[in-house]
């Protein structure tokens, strides 16, 4: 630790303190005022849960936060199904290729956003589906793929072939192998792929902005939109609950995936 | 080992299998091996020699690229793994890190649907016959090494299978539970009356356990024999390099018929041996193993030279030996007598005794 010649340079233990500072300290902020019993966002004036009140007695909030969660949740679930297949589908495989099919199912992680949302949204117009919710969850499946596919990727690579070969040897067929060895094996990469998913779903503003029809906002959507009021302690509020929810999806992923390293 | 024996139906025939990897590296070169059963059958070579292959193609991890491999007569290239009453313990033990010792060890009893009572009985019995009663709940990441290696073995042999693999089960225990599990191993074999198939390295385990030994190299079997065969009988040149401890001196084929070869070193000295197929004038490899040499003094019968060595083993000592005119070097392994140090040491000049049956000579090629 002290040895690293980092830390003799100076102005390191600086440059890092202003690094979490404009970091951390928005966010902080937000949460605070949250709290805060006046409307402004400059001046203290007291402490408060009001906000979170005023935020679960909004039928508006609460219908973002529904369809927030029916596509968070669906698309967790289908594309962590899927990329648990591909995974499998593709582990040990060796053909011309290969690269390539595994580069393009982490592409959309380094496609911008903007690209992919506009050319979803043509494709879904082109094709005549009408927006909605099923669109945004559609589109939230695809681009969670990758996310759930490279913890399930490398939790299986980490996996010796040998426990396989041994569920064979001890006459088990393709599916027992797979149900009664390799799952449960996996299952951890399988957690942590879905946690991934679901916040990545959660969180999604660009592509969920242009493929949702009227009625299928998600809270991102609407805490955008309720912006053009200004910014409210609703807004903090809201936020500051969507943040809980990522903390405490990661913290559980991170920890199941120590748990069985 | 009677004749009788070898004429019955082999547990395990590979016949000219070949097992080529993309890439282009050659596993293994047209093997052919008849595997006994119930024997202790060990393949022995050094690492890289296709061992762990061909274990792997009579599992059915793997598919020969040529050749047959039966059971019983029957072919069974073409099971999957789960379909040959085969059991394999690995090398790395494989044991499943989500299950208990006793869900390790019921798991192919599961798997071929058999009821649960019948189990739980078979897998008391396995634990009380690798003496680990009580151990049946815990993790396998719980136990020592040499635990795991008892709860693989009974895992395995709790499906009483036609045949059992063992890939160097004992190379990552330490010296003394080796020996330990050596002797349990036999003691396994002999009790079950399975046929074991035994893979290791080292020449000391295979010539200690087994039934017979295939000695193999780069991929071919060299020669399948009795321990004893092996050891005191070599074929190759690499036979009896790897086992047991061998020295080499170049010579030439001086004459040779019926009662002998006289063999004739570099330096002009001249050796006997039995009788061997060669032609007078070949040049060959002698070789001789130092148990079988004896030490006199310089005025005595046999090969001239000067010790160079001295190394005391407890039991015995081994004498290192310059010949005489720069035919080479051999040991010498003598004997200690309690009380009765050996009259020679480092700078000696000395006779060695060949006895003609301690002389074997090989074709000069390697392998
Ligand atoms: N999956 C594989 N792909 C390519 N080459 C392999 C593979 N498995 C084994 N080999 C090669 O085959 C030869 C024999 O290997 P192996 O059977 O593991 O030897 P041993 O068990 O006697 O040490 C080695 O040269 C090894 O590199
Ligand atoms: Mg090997």
């Amino acid at each position: 630790m002290s040895d690293n010649p980092l830390r003799r340079f100076p102005g390191t233990g600086t440059a890092a303190l202003a690094f979490f500072v404009f970091l951390y300290a928005p966010v902080v902020v937000l949460i605070a005022l949250s709290f805060n019993s006046g409307r402004s966002s400059t001046l203290w004036e007291g402490f408060t849960f009001d906000w979170y009140g005023v935020v679960l007695d909004n039928p508006d909030i609460l219908r973002a936060a529904k369809n927030s969660l029916i596509v968070g949740t669906i698309s967790t679930v289908l594309s962590t199904m899927l990329a648990t297949l591909a995974a499998i589908g593709l582990d040990r495989a060796r053909f011309r290729g290969m690269n390539a099919v595994n580069s393009v199912i982490a592409l959309p992680l380094v496609v911008p956003e903007i690209v992919t949302a506009v050319a979803t949204l043509i494709f879904f117009l082109s094709i005549g589906l009408k927006l909605g919710l099923g669109t945004v969850i559609l589109a939230h499946v695809v681009f969670c793929i990758p996310f759930a596919y490279l913890p399930i990727k490398a939790r299986l690579e980490g996996m010796p072939i040998a426990y396989r070969e041994a569920a064979a040897d001890l006459y088990a067929n393709e599916w027992q192998t797979f149900r009664r060895v390799t799952l449960p094996l996996l299952w951890p990469g399988v957690i942590a792929g879905a946690m991934l998913a679901f916040i990545t779903s959660l969180d999604d503003f660009v592509i969920t902005y242009f493929v949702a029809g009227p009625g299928a906002s998600t809270l991102p959507i609407y805490i955008f939109a309720s912006l053009r009021m200004g910014v409210t302690p609703e807004v903090n509020a809201i936020s500051s609950l969507m943040l809980v929810v990522s903390i405490l999806f990661v913290s559980v992923s991170a920890w199941i995936g120590r748990r069985s390293k | 080992m009677g004749e009788g024996v070898g004429s019955c139906i082999p547990a395990i025939e590979a016949r000219s299998v070949v097992k080529s990897f993309p890439g282009g590296a050659v596993a293994l070169d047209h093997v052919s091996i008849d595997i006994r059963p119930n024997e202790f059958f060990t393949l022995l070579g050094p690492s890289g020699c296709g061992k762990t292959t061909l274990l792997r193609l009579i599992a059915g991890f793997e598919q020969p690229t040529a050749g047959e491999i039966y059971l019983d007569g029957e072919r069974i290239e073409h099971l999957p793994p789960f379909r040959r009453p085969i059991n394999t313990v690995f090398q790395s033990y494989a044991l499943f890190p989500h299950m208990t010792v006793g869900q390790n060890i019921a798991f192919g009893l599961e798997m071929q649907g058999i009821a649960k009572a019948e189990i739980a009985r078979r897998v008391a019995e396995m634990l009380a016959l690798v003496k680990l009663e009580g151990f049946e709940g815990r993790k396998a990441d719980q136990m020592s090494g040499g635990q795991q290696q008892r709860v693989a073995l009974a895992r395995a042999l709790a499906n009483k299978p036609k045949v059992l693999l063992l890939d160097e089960p004992l190379s990552a225990l330490d010296l003394k539970l080796r020996k330990e599990m050596q002797f349990e191993l036999k003691r396994l074999q002999t009790e079950t009356g399975i046929t074991f198939v035994f893979v290791t390295h080292d020449q000391e385990e295979a010539l200690t356990m087994s039934d017979r030994i295939a000695v193999m190299s780069a991929g071919r079997v060299l020669q399948v024999g009795a321990p004893r065969d092996i050891y005191e009988n070599p074929e190759h040149r690499f036979v009896a390099d790897f086992i047991g401890e061998t020295d080499f001196l170049d010579a030439m084929v001086e004459a040779s018929d019926d009662a002998g070869v006289r063999y004739r070193l570099s330096s002009g000295a001249f050796i006997d041996g039995p009788p061997q197929d060669f032609n007078a004038g070949a040049s060959v490899a002698l070789s001789t193993r130092p148990e079988r040499l004896h030490l006199g003094d310089a005025a005595g019968d046999g090969l001239a030279g000067t010790i160079d060595a001295v190394v005391y083993f407890g039991t015995d000592t081994t004498f290192h030996v310059a010949l005489d005119g720069g035919a080479g070097s051999i040991r010498v392994r003598e004997q200690n007598i309690a009380g009765k140090p050996f009259p020679f040491d480092r700078g000696d000049r000395v006779t060695i005794q060949m006895p003609r049956a301690a002389v074997r000579a090989f074709r000069d090629f390697k392998g």
